[in-house]
């Protein structure tokens, strides 16, 4: 068979060939009879490919959608951004500004804790509420919006217990026995990029 | 709908019109839906992205610049997302890439097209084309349900026009092959006119 005749059959049965084209098939399809039946063969499949569609209604997930919507918060960094822009700041500035500040504030913390535990002779370690249950550790896509997480924490019937920590992971508590597949659903989740089963949430988180 | 309805649709949903939106989304959910069905076998994933992919329109309509149809352009949204999803799924979910099925060229004999036209049921193209890898069921369903150009489908799939008509070629005869095996188990098609011979 035409090579030509091959390469464009498809085209022409789907109808996106260009009118030169779409001519020069009929022309062949005049000439050549026995082509026909892979004309028919190509219809029945592309009959057959629609027919295969799945009935679903035009709301399918809408609802999901909508609440989606409604819930639609910015993002903490669009927030920034938007604060620090009323004082005529460029986003980026503004969250460098805000790095540098939390930096501050952790390093001033830091010192007042050391002073304040050399000053005691005993002291306990520190008190860590240790979480119980099956833990899944998460880390989420730098893009994943609150309300994603939200959604997927509600799905797998999750308790956030910790986190972030410095590497960005989350601890999400889930109910026992249902941990293998709330982590098959978590990581499944565009919006996760790694999740596995963790012993518990370490200290500090 | 065409661009230029989508286009006001897509100004409104610029200013949070949620009825815009509505519009919008029932206008294609069917449409994706399918497609990432076609992809994941999952309807609970496949509802996901469908919610995922519209809900990113939601946020940034202003991305869609008009530069192809907007149904090829959010088709491409929903495939990244799919892809995520795809990657992200259980070893044991993995469907293999089935390209154990033979290439073997089928007969080009009319009265082969005419029988396998006619003998191709529902069920036996559907069992076929859950045979195929990956991208040419995709190939198959951005031609044969999308309508999809050539350039439009090279676009989505992210590859060179060559491929395309490569994928399609081969995609055509797996299908065909498998179909005249069908056949063989149902005893049709050797003894009738030995027309499927390879």
């Amino acid at each position: 068979m035409n090579e030509r005749f091959e390469e464009l059959l498809p085209w022409y049965v789907n109808g996106s060939l260009g009118a030169e084209d779409r001519a020069w098939v009929d022309a062949y399809l005049e000439q050549n009879p026995d082509a026909r039946d892979e004309l028919a063969w190509f219809r029945s499949l592309q009959q057959r490919v629609q027919e295969n569609a799945p009935a679903v209604p035009e709301t399918i997930g809408l609802a999901r959608a909508m609440r989606l919507i409604q819930g639609d918060r910015p993002t903490l960094a669009e927030r920034i951004g938007a604060l620090f822009g009323n004082f005529g700041m460029r986003p980026s500035y503004a969250l460098a500004a805000l790095a540098i500040m939390a930096v501050q504030a952790g390093v001033i913390l830091n010192l007042l804790g050391d002073a304040r535990e050399n000053a005691d002779e005993i002291r306990a370690l520190h008190a860590v509420h240790v979480e119980e249950g099956p833990m899944l550790k998460i880390s989420f896509a730098p893009d994943a919006k609150e309300t994603d997480i939200r959604m997927l924490v509600v799905q797998v019937q999750g308790e956030l217990a910790g986190g972030p920590g410095q590497l960005g992971d989350y601890y999400l508590r889930v109910p026992a026995g249902s941990e293998a597949a709330a982590l098959a659903r978590v990581q499944a989740a565009p919006i996760v990029q790694a999740a596995s089963l963790a012993p518990g949430v370490p200290p500090r988180e | 709908m065409d661009n230029d309805e989508v286009n006001q649709l897509l100004i409104r949903i610029g200013r949070e019109d949620q009825a815009a939106f509505r519009q919008l989304y029932k206008a294609f959910s069917r449409r994706v839906y399918a497609y990432v069905l076609n992809m994941l076998h999952d309807h609970a994933r496949a509802e996901e992205v469908v919610v995922d992919t519209l809900y990113e329109v939601w946020r940034h309509p202003d991305r869609f610049r008009g530069d192809s149809q907007f149904s090829t352009w959010l088709i491409g949204i929903a495939r990244r997302k799919a892809l995520m999803v795809y990657r992200a799924r259980r070893p044991d979910e993995v469907h293999g890439d089935l390209e154990d099925i033979a290439e073997v060229t089928a007969s080009d004999t009319p009265d082969g097209y005419a029988e396998l036209a006619g003998k191709q049921r529902r069920e036996g193209v559907q069992h076929c084309m859950g045979k195929l890898s990956d991208e040419h069921r995709e190939c198959l369903h951005l031609v044969f349900f999308e309508g999809m150009g050539l350039a439009e489908v090279a676009q989505v799939q992210n590859c060179p026009e060559g491929t395309v008509k490569t994928r399609l070629f081969h995609a055509r005869q797996k299908i065909k092959n498998c179909l005249q095996s069908l056949l063989r188990s149902e005893g049709g098609a050797p003894g009738v006119k030995g027309a499927l011979a390879s």
